[in-house]
């Protein structure tokens, strides 16, 4: 029986026309083939894989950066509310009858004016100025 | 006999063809799944991997005309929880943090938590126990409360079981300050309705509308981009930048509070408008309420007086029924009338003045507030005259402001008439007006006979974009058909401020002040009664009015006349309201004068 089948292999490797010798270059062959291919397709899938994880990693990153912005916004709708109610006469008129803060009502009287003068042409700036200094009053400096 | 390849033969063929089969059968059962029943996997397989979310949009915010916000959205979540995912274990100090934080009572809390099946009915008419998956904690709890909230639940890792959903509460930041004009709005499914004021006038404004979202998420609940999104955007409710000037009505508010004190009256009403433009500056009226807090049942609080009320003005009509008379020659400033010593029979009626005047100037008549004066003038114009005056003031009618509901008040046609109206309608009595009317009728005579159209609105912004639409102000009509009338109203009613006049009170050092007082009996069950409407209406300065403010108080205790209720919290109002505006005096006060006699 082993004898048959050895004959039969025999046979057929005969009919292909390929030796002893040739035969293993060609598994060799074949092989690295093989290989090559299979490291190939086995660096882009783990190449697909990384990238699915980056685009999984940034999504998560996205989706909590999205809802702080969201957090975000709305703590500043509620701080401008506040700020609005602390900022109401009625909310500053209560904290000055709280802290008996000794406000009054401004006086008229506190007004001063200041004269502005016309500055002559050609004289210089400086000058003015000086003359001004002396007498305590403001030019416009046109 | 078979040999034995013919055995290894039929046996590899027969695997092949097993093989080929099973094959087969893998095919089918793929284009039975993929193809054949592709459309119901789908589905069932969409509904664990897709969900939808709705999208509330804000209800638009309301302003003074300075961007000051009266009425906001102030955020907020809505706690809730899965009394199943929670450990019984934990349900005491769960509760005890929940209560802690949005400050319930704990046994209020617990019985929530602790609740961890209800009975629900089955078709058959049985009662079968299921886990309970949601119970309310509470709405509208503040931001700051629900973090610190989260927080604590983290802290002890019992975070499981409590969640939060984002909402939004209508705000008042100024309290009371505006409460019946802004108005209140109350919830309708997913959005506010507007109930009252300004948020039922301008409802269909300032109202949202809501979108829906659908993504698939991941187990964690997080969006998945390689499901396709579908998205029907909600939209915002447009702002509202109202006429008002929120610095303005807290002097308007503060003062009436002052005087409010002072007088215990039954309400009081107060209006401010630009005369010019007809824009409402402020608007205020007691009693009136919080918004932020509305457990008071009071309905008259939640009303809009200013435009709902109506009342006998009294006094306050005698400057519109002589300025008609000047305008028609009827009389001039000059012309003389025997105001018969305070008492006249007219028709079988007694008429009386407060007091006895003999020969007035119609200026006199004015300033004297006498109603002899002014029922003589009235009867010289004639009914139709009298009642195409009083009309062309815009009584009898809507004023046109955005308020509801308003009253036209009462002004009876001519043919209505009987024989004494004459003689009372040109003096206030038996005429009924709203406040906002008469106030309408006065930023007439302040714009020398230009009646302005009353607005409360002064633009609309989209928040998104920015986008303004403006509210142009508008006049009317011009009442007087000569020019010199307004002129000389303005004059006579500036007499009443001044020394001798009714209205010595409301007299501002500086300032040409002009304006009318007013005392009129209430009219309960068709009888004049001891209780009386006390008013004030004037501008100020008066050769160019930077503001006409009316102020009215109904039923004031312990004195009832105008100049003596009104006019000092009317002149208060006044003077602080033309500092604010930064308004010059028109004539030159003698400080060093009135300093020495301060001290």
């Amino acid at each position: 029986m082993k004898l048959q089948t050895r004959n039969v292999t025999a046979k057929r490797a005969a009919r292909r026309g390929g030796k002893g010798n040739g035969s293993l270059s060609f598994k060799l062959y074949v092989l690295l083939y093989l290989l090559v291919v299979i490291t190939v397709i086995f660096g882009v899938f783990n190449y697909s894989i990384d990238l699915n994880r980056k685009i999984d990693k940034l999504q998560r990153e996205e989706s909590r950066a999205k809802q702080e912005i969201f957090e975000l916004e709305r703590d500043i709708q509620a701080l401008k509310v506040t700020r609005q109610q602390l900022t109401s006469w009625n909310h500053v008129n209560r904290k000055i009858s709280a802290y008996q803060l000794p406000l009054r009502p401004a006086d008229p009287q506190q007004v001063r004016y200041l004269a502005v003068k016309q500055v002559r042409k050609n004289v210089p700036l400086s000058a003015h100025a000086r003359h001004d200094d002396l007498h305590g009053q403001f030019d416009s400096g046109r | 006999m078979r040999s034995c390849n013919d055995t290894m033969r039929f046996r590899i063929k027969f695997q092949a063809g097993i093989l080929l089969l099973i094959f087969f059968a893998l095919v089918v059962r793929l284009y039975w799944v993929q193809v054949k029943d592709h459309d119901s996997y789908l589905k069932e397989a969409r509904k664990k991997y897709i969900t939808s979310k709705k999208i509330i949009g804000t209800r638009g915010q309301i302003f003074d005309r300075h961007g000051n916000l009266l009425v906001g959205n102030m955020p907020c979540e809505e706690v809730f929880i899965t009394p199943c995912n929670i450990k019984p274990q934990n349900d005491i100090l769960v509760s005890r943090i929940i209560a802690g934080c949005v400050g319930m009572s704990f046994h209020d809390v617990y019985n929530k938590v602790s609740a961890k099946t209800r009975k629900q009915k089955q078709p058959d008419g049985s009662y079968k126990t299921v886990d309970r998956q949601y119970a309310l904690i509470a709405r509208r709890v503040p931001l700051l409360q629900t973090r610190r909230l989260r927080e604590l639940l983290k802290k002890n890792d019992v975070s499981k079981g409590v969640h939060y959903k984002e909402d939004f509460v209508r705000y008042y930041p100024k309290g009371r300050l505006m409460s019946n004009v802004l108005g209140v709005t109350s919830p309708d499914k997913d959005n506010l309705l507007g109930k009252t004021g300004i948020e039922k006038v301008f409802d269909k404004i300032l109202s949202s509308q809501s979108g829906l979202t659908t993504y698939g998420r991941s187990r964690d609940g997080r969006k998945l981009d390689t499901e396709p999104q579908t998205q029907e955007n909600s939209q915002n409710g447009l702002d509202l930048y109202l006429t008002f000037s929120e610095p303005i009505q807290a002097i308007l508010e503060e003062e009436l509070d002052k005087a409010c004190e002072k007088w215990n009256p039954r309400a009081v009403y107060a209006i401010m408008a630009d005369p010019a433009t007809g824009n409402i500056i402020a608007m205020a009226q007691r009693p009136s309420y919080d918004p932020n807090n509305r457990s008071v049942k009071n309905p008259l609080i939640y009303r809009t007086l200013v435009i709902e009320d109506m009342f006998e003005p009294g006094s306050i009509m005698k400057p519109l029924t002589i300025a008609g008379a000047l305008d028609n020659n009827i009389v001039r400033p000059e012309t003389r009338i025997d105001c018969e010593n305070g008492v006249w029979i007219y028709k079988k009626s007694r008429l009386t003045d407060t007091h006895g005047y003999g020969i007035q100037d119609v200026t006199g008549v004015v300033r004297k507030s006498s109603n002899i004066g002014t029922a003589k003038i009235a009867i010289a114009m004639e009914k139709e005259l009298l009642y195409k005056t009083l009309r062309s003031f815009g009584l009898g009618e809507k004023s046109g402001i955005e308020l509801t509901p308003e009253q036209t008040g009462r002004l009876k046609k001519p043919a209505r008439w009987d024989s004494l109206s004459i003689s009372r309608f040109g003096m206030g009595y038996g005429v009924a007006v709203t406040p906002v009317q008469m106030l309408r009728a006065y930023c007439a005579l302040a714009n020398r006979g230009r009646l302005p159209q009353l607005r409360i609105l002064d633009r609309r912004v989209d928040p998104v974009n920015n986008v303004e639409i403006r509210e142009n102000s508008r006049v009317v009509k011009n009442i007087f058909k000569s020019p010199a009338t307004g002129e000389q109203i303005v004059n006579m009613m500036v007499t009443v401020t001044e020394k001798g006049g009714t209205a010595t009170r409301a007299a501002i050092p500086g300032y040409r002040v002009a304006g009318k007082t007013g005392t009129a009996h209430k009219l309960q069950n068709g009888r004049y009664v001891n209780k009386y409407y006390a008013s004030f209406v004037g501008f100020v300065p008066a050769e160019k009015p930077a503001f006409v403010l009316l102020m009215t108080f109904d039923e004031p205790k312990g004195a009832h006349y105008g100049g003596v209720v009104v006019c000092p919290a009317w002149k208060a109002i006044a003077e602080r309201t033309l500092k604010y505006m930064n308004i010059p005096p028109s004539t030159v006060v003698d400080a060093t004068s009135d300093r020495q006699t301060r001290r």
